[in-house]
């Protein structure tokens, strides 16, 4: 199979940060602060109230425009679907024309951008997981499309207004990523090794306690069923790139994968907290950023999210 | 002939009780709950009348794995001291029964023999122990333990029962006693819990209330001693098996099929520490709760012991221990039948 690699990981942050003894004292999580501080999680980001997700993922694609230059196709991630759409709901309200329901920031960012033999596809219900499975649909689509160069994979939500900042026990910051799936690899990119994704749709509307729950078996089988798709070990990773999420997660299973921890990457989480599908993008860039990955090394990224969905990737640094 | 049974309102107590009433031969029998003697409470049982007991089955104890140190004193240790007193103001004395547990046998592994074990030692995992001493995982089995040695050592005709983790009534799995067990099985059911502490060959004695009081029964007849009510080790379920039938029972149940819930992964004893370590920063919930009622009991599920029962069965003619297999399975079938008694 021709080889495919990943490149110019960006992402961008709402404008707000604020401490989590700040955001538990405005009720903007449904911890405590010390709960939270044990979890690992300091300072998140959220949007001015005008700031909206489209916002963001421009912030995030606009340092790769040239990169992203002659895409052939976007795939636009949202977590939340209502992220998915930029019309006036009040519009909507008062014409009742679901046209309002249909302003798709995908059309928006081929226009703004001038990509304009993209072709657009949104990728709305994989919660935390859209970004790895942005990547996967773009592996996908490179490999039908004999002629394409390359795909744009863009994630980007924000919490609406007065929402509470907190889910699964995770502090949660706006923000977007953005990166370039190829045929080409260019300075920094990663090659595609394999992608991975199992969905459990009987645990669609888990409670915060399923989820925890249900998070260790659904990883460890993700992983071991990533590997084997992969046709590696383990032992063979030197990194993995992980979620925001409490740092106690990936304790465990290094733990039960023999992994060295000093090989977990979740370098932003007291910066950054969960920062909904971009937490592998911020994490990969700090770690690109530190210099510490060399030619040839195999990285792990990991996520999960609701739907319930788990999905995995494994890079190998060109 | 009278038996005095205390504990009577608890689980094993009550059952012994209905037993004596019914089939015993043992003429009257003095019910004695926590209404009639708190054995936390000193000179609870000084005016008992002692003329004309015979026997004594000491069946009160807090049986929580994660009783606290001053709890498991006050109730399993000096609460036996005082039946232990009782016991000596008995003039018609036979015999003193105290109902204990396997798991006075504490971190011990391999052949654990009827017979007393070593010196006590509190709770503790990192020690350099000298021979002889017992370490236990947790404040139940110390206490236990220690009240065996009260027992042993007060020179009177008495017997130890130590019993198995009692997860049903009967063969048929109807429970009228939830525990640590059932928890731990409720958690696995919704899809709360993972993780799982152990190996998956360690044998995990279990038995049923039957089981236990027709034991006792036997054993108020039998030589003074200490005896192993369990089954015998072809009767004894692994951990890794115990797991895969009850989720093959919870797999005959439709909203369990459709959420999925994958079989807990067995860890060792740091990843279960992480877990429980990880759970305690999470908001208090009923998942942590019910972890910590079990890990105190954790220790045990690395720790492989083959409980010898020879004098049992020398002491029980008609010993029949349940099928393991069917009991695990119609014990996990009923629990989700009745949705842990909510629907019974």
């Amino acid at each position: 199979m021709e080889s495919l690699y990943i490149d110019s990981f960006k992402y961008a942050l709402g404008e707000r940060k604020s401490h989590v003894n700040e955001s538990a004292a405005a009720g903007r999580l449904f911890s405590s602060a010390e709960d939270m501080k044990a979890a690992g999680f300091r300072w998140h980001y959220m949007c001015e109230p005008g700031t909206s997700a489209y916002d963001l993922a421009c912030a995030a694609v606009r340092p790769i425009a040239d990169r992203a230059a002659g895409a052939d196709a976007i795939v636009y991630a949202t977590c939340l679907p209502l992220n998915g759409n930029l019309g006036s709901d009040e519009e909507w309200r008062t014409s009742r024309d679901v046209k309002h329901l249909m302003d798709f920031p995908v059309s928006r960012l081929q226009a703004d951008f001038k990509l304009d033999g993209a072709i657009a596809i949104g990728l709305n219900q994989q919660a935390c997981t859209s970004m790895l499975g942005s990547l996967r649909i773009a592996g996908a689509l490179l490999g039908s499309e004999p002629s394409w160069e390359r795909v744009l994979c863009v994630s980007a939500d924000r919490f609406p207004e007065n929402a509470v900042y907190e889910q699964a026990y995770n502090v949660i910051s706006d923000g977007a990523a953005a990166c370039v799936v190829s045929r080409e690899p260019s300075e920094g990119a990663f090659r595609l090794v394999a992608s991975h994704q199992i969905t459990n749709g009987g645990l669609g509307m888990a409670s915060d306690d399923e989820t925890v729950g249900s998070y260790f078996s659904y990883m460890h089988r993700l992983i071991a069923q990533t590997l084997q798709r992969a046709e590696l070990k383990a032992a063979d990773l030197d990194w993995v790139v992980t979620q925001n999420t409490n740092d106690v997660a990936w304790t465990v299973l290094a733990h039960l994968f023999k992994i060295d921890t000093e090989k977990v990457v979740s370098v932003t989480l007291p910066d950054a907290g969960h920062v909904i599908s971009a937490d592998n993008v911020l994490n990969l860039a700090a770690l690109v950023e530190s210099g510490r990955v060399k030619s040839g090394d195999k990285l792990l990224l990991t996520m999960a999210g609701f739907g319930l969905n788990w999905q995995a990737t494994i890079l190998e640094a060109v | 002939m009278t038996v005095l049974v205390t504990g009577a309102k608890g689980y094993v107590g009550g059952l012994t009780v209905k037993a004596l009433r019914e089939h015993g031969g043992y003429g009257d029998v003095l019910a004695y709950g926590r209404a009639e003697a708190d054995l936390t409470v000193p000179g609870a049982l000084d005016t008992v009348p002692t003329a004309g007991i015979t026997h004594i089955v000491h069946a009160a104890a807090v049986t929580k794995f994660a009783v606290d140190r001053a709890t498991a004193q006050a109730v399993n240790i000096d609460g036996t001291a005082q039946v232990v007193e009782l016991a000596k103001r008995c003039p018609d004395l036979e015999r003193v029964v105290l109902l204990s547990t396997l798991y006075t046998a504490g971190l011990a592994t391999g052949d654990i023999a009827e017979e007393p074990a070593g010196a006590v030692e509190e709770p503790r995992t990192d020690a350099d122990d000298p021979p002889g001493v017992v370490r236990f995982a947790n404040y139940y089995e110390w206490s236990k333990h220690t009240a065996e040695r009260l027992v042993l050592d007060s020179g009177l005709p008495a017997t130890i029962a130590r019993v198995p983790t009692i997860i049903a009534d009967d063969d048929t799995g109807h429970v009228s006693q939830y525990n640590a067990v059932h928890n731990t099985l409720k958690l696995l059911y919704y899809g709360l819990l993972s993780l799982m502490p152990g190996l998956p060959d360690v044998p995990v004695s279990l038995g049923t209330g039957d089981f236990t009081v027709n034991a006792t029964m036997a054993l108020l007849a039998a030589e003074p001693g200490i005896y192993h009510v369990c089954p015998d080790l072809d009767q004894t379920p692994r951990l890794g098996r115990i797991v895969d039938l009850m989720f093959t029972a919870f797999e005959q149940d439709t909203s369990f099929l459709r959420r999925q819930i994958l079989r807990p992964l067995l860890v060792d004893e740091a990843a279960f520490a992480n877990l429980i370590n990880g759970l305690r920063t999470l908001p208090h919930g009923p998942v942590l709760d019910a972890l910590e009622s079990v890990s105190p009991f954790s220790a045990q599920l690395f720790r492989p012991k083959v409980f010898g029962n020879a004098r049992l069965h020398k002491a029980w003619p008609g010993y029949r221990a349940p099928d393991p297999d069917t009991l695990v399975s119609q014990t996990a079938e009923y629990l989700v039948r009745t949705r842990w008694g909510r629907l019974s």
